[in-house]
């Protein structure tokens, strides 16, 4: 399934700075390895200290996350906290 | 003073149950770390670097050893070497270091004896031959050309292009968006503004402490308060080479941690040192040891720049943030990157930060990390366009506040928060339009924090009297048990009298992650809550082979399975639906041997949808115009928690935060000699504030439930520390007419300030 995702502006150096793009994949992790073929690069970036929004739900750790039709998906920096 | 909207009708969510803990601490009977000991233990001592910046040379032991009572000593040789590249290279050597000393009162080794005199005796035994290399003790010296590299393997993350040489950034972070050029084009009026911060420190009363103690057998007993006892065991475990299930940890009470005991730092010296010495070791740092050698805040240097339109309407931001996060790297930067414009909308902005080390302790957590500094910028420049337009300080914020569907300055629309609700809050408190007497002014400030989820586990047990036992792996730093109580209660439809809290140590609760980002209440309270959701599940099941009736025809309702069905099955009910059978929780439980054995549940979780909180602060203050106090007068404080499981908790959380930020903008700083030795490592130099350096804190809290919890919990822990440098630097504005952009806003500095004339101590 192909899905929107929007890139936060300190993630798009394998884009050129493109922020809404689209890729495919039931999880996270799979969208990811699509993205990493179509921007090289991208998925060192996004497999490490990224978190998603997917409907207004915040997900830390994502990789197995599933994807349903029509979601987009937003990648963040992780957050910490004290 | 709460503050709703609607929300559900709870039975016990959101009352004020008497702590748990209550008793215990209050007549000194609660144990913390540094109480506990056993039959034969040792005490440790470390050895600490005297200096900022050194390569060691040599260690000498052998006079140490031979020491009266000298049980064992130990070295960084004593633990498997670490690589750069190793995911917890940082901590591991920080907890002891290797070849280098990177602060003063980093340790490099340490002595176990049978008394704690012979102990100190034997560490000042210890010679270590140091080379000691120039120290970089400020952020210009940091980033200076020609600066001293603290790390030869640290190259900058996310230059571009790639960084090829080594130096002292550890990070850069950059944000923008939208036309930032043409938004400063399109601005009536630009203010841009520098700020400079020092390091504080987190400031607990209870300094680090542990009991280990490693068997025969190899495996290896710790007690000691932490933030994550099951971070202690891992981590500890990462630096002795050990299979994790080598090792016990079991929590104690916490005096205070406030993101300082997210890590670690004597646990694995203490089960080496027992593990060489065949005897429990015990150790706790001096008050000196906790401010030389554990997590300060970041320093840092922040300029910030805003342009607004005539309306108020904020057009452009700028940012360029510095972050010292000490010895190591550390993320300081990033997280001032991701809040420094969260709170507005600002349709063109850009943000770069960079994280640098140098040769001061290695900074931890410290309460939302990172944003009472960016808070501090912004919140003080905003109010100086507010001036300038002659705009009402809450109206600018009011127009500019992000609201739900908004963008993140990540660029995701923002889910339910309560930021004009807070700021709503403060509008219609009476303090708001009170009157101030000379010499007295008014700041207001907000903040905000993301807070996390992470990992919980919990379990319920139910007892066969119908009292309930809920065992989760939090560490209770602020109230925790008794909002774990509130939600089981709330859940199984028992008095949360009935149900005991308690924190597990990490063999009696499944896996949780540290207690930080404001994540306890929320995520561990979401595995309770999956917990017992599962327990009525088999109370149903229970109660529907105790009536003989189908367990669909079960309801769980306050407490008590209810016959819901047509009566057809019902055990003498004789098919009339009219007389429906109940059975009490207790009733169940008492059978519970003959229905299939005890009753216990678990619920294991990784919780999503951590939803942000937004703080609103109003502070008044009163200047001694000849000596520079500040007196704080009267402090009000909206927050917004989603909603209060336990509003005493709450407020105590709010309140806690505005006492810690005061100090923040009033008195702490490290102070550092040239060489880089801290000069005021106690309570008496290093001044935090007491409760008669405080008014009542009016703490009001604002309640627009997080649709991703059961019961729409956000966090409260962090907010509540972001505004109050701010909401006290634009008081003390109010009050002298001086913008103090420098930390921390002293006697000294204020009235420098206003025998300037009002200018700012770096210009206005």
């Amino acid at each position: 399934m192909t899905v929107r995702v929007h890139l936060s502006s300190n993630l798009r150096g394998p884009t050129d700075g493109i922020a809404d793009i689209k890729g495919s994949g039931t999880t996270v992790g799979a969208l990811i390895d699509d993205l990493d073929h179509q921007y090289p690069g991208l998925g060192d970036t996004l497999r490490s200290g990224v978190s998603v929004v997917i409907d207004g739900l915040l997900i830390a750790h994502p990789q197995y996350h599933q994807l349903n039709d029509g979601v987009q998906v937003f990648f963040v920096p992780q957050s910490a906290g004290g | 003073m709460t503050i709703t909207e609607p929300k559900p009708s709870y039975k016990y969510v959101g009352t004020r149950l008497v702590r748990p803990d209550g008793l215990e601490k209050v007549t000194g009977r609660a144990r913390f770390a540094a109480d506990l000991n056993i039959a034969g233990q040792l005490h440790a001592v470390v050895v600490r670097s005297p200096h900022a910046h050194a390569r060691i040379v040599s260690i000498d032991t052998s006079a140490a050893e031979a020491m009266p009572g000298v049980k064992s000593v130990i070295t960084g040789d004593d633990f498997p070497a670490v690589d750069s590249s190793h995911r917890q290279y940082d901590m591991c050597v920080n907890v002891i270091a290797r070849d280098k000393v990177f602060y003063e009162g980093h340790a490099v080794a340490a002595v176990a004896a049978a008394t704690l005199k012979q102990a100190q005796a034997a560490a000042a035994a210890v010679k270590v031959d140091y080379e000691v290399l120039p120290a970089v003790l400020t952020i210009d010296e940091a980033l200076a050309d020609n600066a001293p590299v603290l790390h030869s393997h640290m190259l900058t993350r996310g230059a571009e292009p790639p960084a090829e040489a080594a130096s002292n950034v550890a990070a850069v972070t950059r944000f923008s968006g939208g036309n930032i050029e043409a938004g400063f084009a399109e601005a009536d009026i630009v203010i841009e503004r520098e700020f400079s911060t020092k390091p504080v420190h987190q400031g607990y009363i209870e300094p680090h402490a542990c009991v280990a103690d490693t068997g025969q057998d190899g495996y290896a007993t710790i007690w000691c308060s932490s933030q994550g006892h099951f971070n202690v065991r891992s981590s500890t475990a990462t630096l002795l080479g050990w299979e994790t299930t080598r090792i016990k940890v079991m929590p104690a009470e916490i005096g205070g941690g406030f993101g300082g005991k997210t890590t670690i730092y004597l646990e694995p010296l203490a089960v080496a040192l027992s593990s060489q010495a065949g005897r429990p070791v015990k150790m706790v740092m001096t008050r000196s040891e906790v401010f030389r050698a554990t997590g300060p805040s970041p320093s840092t240097k922040i300029r910030v720049k805003l342009g607004a339109k005539k309306d108020g309407t904020l057009i452009a931001g700028d940012a360029y943030l510095v972050y010292s996060n000490g010895a190591y790297a550390g993320a300081g930067g990033m997280l001032g990157a991701m809040t420094v414009f969260e709170s507005y909308n600002i349709a063109n902005f850009g943000v770069e930060a960079l994280d640098v080390v140098m040769n001061t302790a290695r900074s931890a957590a410290y309460r939302a990390p990172a944003a009472p500094l960016t808070a501090f910028a912004t919140e003080t420049v905003l109010d100086e366009i507010a001036e300038k337009l002659g705009i009402e300080a809450m109206e600018l914020r009011l127009k500019n506040a992000v609201t739900e569907g908004d963008l993140s300055t990540m660029g995701f629309p923002l889910a339910r928060i309560g930021f004009v609700e807070c700021l709503e809050a403060i509008r219609s408190h009476p303090h708001f339009n009170a009157p101030l007497a000379p010499n007295q002014g008014r700041g207001l400030a907000a903040g905000y924090w993301f807070n996390i989820g992470e990992s919980s586990s919990a379990t319920v047990n139910l007892n066969e009297d119908g009292t309930a036992t809920v065992v989760t792996g939090s560490p209770d730093i602020g109230g925790s048990r008794a909002s774990m109580a509130l939600m089981a209660a709330e859940e199984l439809g028992i008095d949360p009298h009935d149900i005991r809290p308690v924190v597990g140590d990490t063999e009696a609760v499944g896996f949780t992650d540290v207690t930080e980002g404001s994540r306890a209440t929320f995520a561990t309270g979401m595995a309770v809550v999956q917990a017992c959701r599962n327990m009525v599940v088999e109370l149903r099941g229970r109660a529907a082979k105790m009536m003989e009736v189908e367990v669909d025809d079960i309801n769980w309702v306050d407490g008590h399975a209810v016959y819901v069905g047509n009566g057809d099955s019902a055990s003498g009910s004789s098919g009339d639906s009219a007389a429906k059978e109940s059975l009490s929780l207790a009733a169940i439980a008492r059978k519970a041997k003959r229905t299939g054995g005890p009753l216990t549940a678990t619920g294991s979780l990784e919780a999503h949808g951590a939803g942000p909180a937004f703080a609103v602060h109003l502070c008044d203050v009163e200047v001694d115009p000849g000596t520079g106090v500040v007196r704080i007068v009267r402090y009000t404080a909206a927050q917004d928690a989603g909603t209060a499981i336990h509003p005493s908790y709450v407020e105590g959380q709010i309140q806690g935060g505005v006492a810690q930020g005061v100090g923040w903008a009033l008195n702490e700083e490290y102070i550092y000699a040239p060489d880089g030795v801290m000069e005021n490592p106690g309570f008496l130099d290093y001044r935090v504030p007491v409760a008669s350096d405080l008014p009542m804190i009016d703490a009001v809290i604002v309640e627009v439930p997080n649709p991703a919890h059961p019961y729409g919990v956000r966090g409260v822990g962090e907010a509540g520390i972001v505004p109050p440098i701010p909401a006290v630097a634009n008081a003390i504005h109010s009050a002298t007419g001086c913008r103090i952009r420098d930390l921390p806003m002293s006697p000294v500095r204020v009235l420098e300030a206003i025998t300037a004339g009002g200018a700012s101590a770096n210009g206005s």
